[in-house]
């Protein structure tokens, strides 16, 4: 059962992307160990759907990729950050920002805990 | 006992890693042919399963529980399917001109001399045909001796066949003894490319559309025997499946039929013995590099 609605997982996958290939170059199944780990659990991608959200990206030039071959002979395609990419996460921190200070100020005094 | 218990430990071990490699196997198969993805996301898809796999292993899943779990995570063919779909791919379908152009440059520029002989050994080939065929007049061992330099040729063909294919997988052929270890996989290289070609000539014959159908769909099959040792029926259902997103590749083969049938127009003058070899040259490093770009995807960094 995931903990946020399916909108609101849809509506954070380019930014929580984009955020985490700006901290350096990643690989898709490393990207979803990071989502979980820093989410505690509580957002849950399935995994298969990760791989076209980063290639739509890349086909917007926001990332890049390059294939990587390791000891085992096995390839691994990592994604890095461009600098449009960069442009992009800034402008969503920004209208981030801005909708999380209105939901604050809409929210504050509702009798809800958390 | 003890002894007895250990072989029987193996022995299942080996049953369940087996059933596993299976198992990805015909995972990997429920995406073939699928519309919208490539043979790339196949493979990026499947590293990410084999990954997620060994966490569950580590954890102390069998085989079978971290399979179930991690193709579970990975989510069903159709709804990955359906959302490679929403892709626009129409630019990216296939390779470009300029990449096969880039990787071209990019491999001849970093080698040493290699190229440089097998060009100076086909182009006195070449000459010294040219030579005999303006000089002599032909007699029975003079048609002999042209047949010898013919095959001779073609020898230095296959040979460029291994050189290019080993070119573009960056790897050095340092010993004679490579080359000698593949004489026998280069002559069977030369018959079945010679077959691929033979077949869609003959089926462009009749209709053009299904012989470079034929040459795109086939003409890696020579390539994934000679590199990979497969069988025939192995190494034609790779490169059909390998082939299928490349709209370049129509191309590509239909220049290849095209300067095909133009040698069989002009195969009794005696020019088609220099029009022959840049199309094999062509040919040959052209396919090595598609090949190459198919299998090994580029650009390739080592770690």
């Amino acid at each position: 059962m995931n903990y946020f609605s399916r909108e609101l997982v849809a509506a954070t996958t380019k930014p929580l992307l984009l955020a985490i290939l700006f901290q350096g170059e990643n690989y898709g199944y490393e990207i979803i160990r990071m989502v979980h780990c820093l989410s505690e659990g509580k957002l849950e991608w399935s995994d298969g759907l990760i791989y076209p959200v980063l290639h739509r990206l890349e086909e917007q030039k926001l990332i890049k990729s390059r294939w990587v071959r390791h000891e085992n002979q096995k390839m691994r395609k990592y994604y890095a950050l461009t600098k449009k990419g960069q442009a992009e996460l800034c402008k969503e921190k920004e209208q981030w920002a801005k909708a999380n200070a209105l939901m604050q100020q809409l929210f504050n005094g509702l009798p809800c805990s958390i | 006992m003890g002894k007895s218990q250990c072989i029987n430990a193996t022995a299942i071990q080996w049953v369940a890693m087996f059933h596993l490699a299976e198992s990805i196997e015909n995972w990997k198969k429920q995406f073939y042919y699928r519309k919208g993805i490539s043979p790339w996301d196949i493979y990026e898809l499947s590293q990410h399963l084999e990954e997620e796999i060994a966490l569950h292993q580590q954890k102390g899943l069998s085989d079978e529980q971290a399979f179930q779990l991690a193709t579970e995570h990975l989510g069903t063919p159709e709804t990955i399917e359906h959302e490679f779909n929403k892709l626009d791919r129409s630019k990216k379908n296939g390779i470009s001109l300029a990449v096969v152009a880039k990787i071209y440059f990019s491999i001849f520029a970093r080698q040493n001399y290699f190229d440089l002989i097998f060009f100076s050994i086909l182009s006195g080939l070449f000459i010294i045909q040219w030579w005999i065929y303006y000089h002599f007049t032909i007699t029975p061992a003079i048609e002999f001796l042209r047949i010898v330099l013919f095959f001779l040729m073609h020898g230095v063909i296959g040979l460029f066949s291994l050189l290019a294919l080993s070119l573009v997988q960056f790897k050095k052929i340092n010993s004679i003894t490579v080359i000698q270890r593949r004489i026998v996989s280069i002559l069977f290289f030369m018959v079945v490319d010679f077959f691929i070609i033979l077949i869609s000539l003959v089926l462009s014959i009749f209709l053009i559309i299904p012989g470079v159908w034929f040459y795109k769909r086939f003409f890696l099959v020579p390539w994934i025997m000679l590199n990979q040792s497969s069988n025939l029926v192995s190494a034609m259902k790779t490169s059909y499946w390998l082939t299928s997103m490349q709209t370049f590749l129509w191309f590509y083969s239909l220049l290849n039929l095209l300067m095909l049938a133009f040698w069989v127009v002009i195969m009794h003058y005696p020019y088609q013995i220099i029009y022959q070899s840049f199309y094999l040259v062509f040919k040959t490093i052209f396919s090595a590099i598609i090949y190459h770009y198919l299998t090994v995807v580029v650009p390739v960094e080592e770690d």
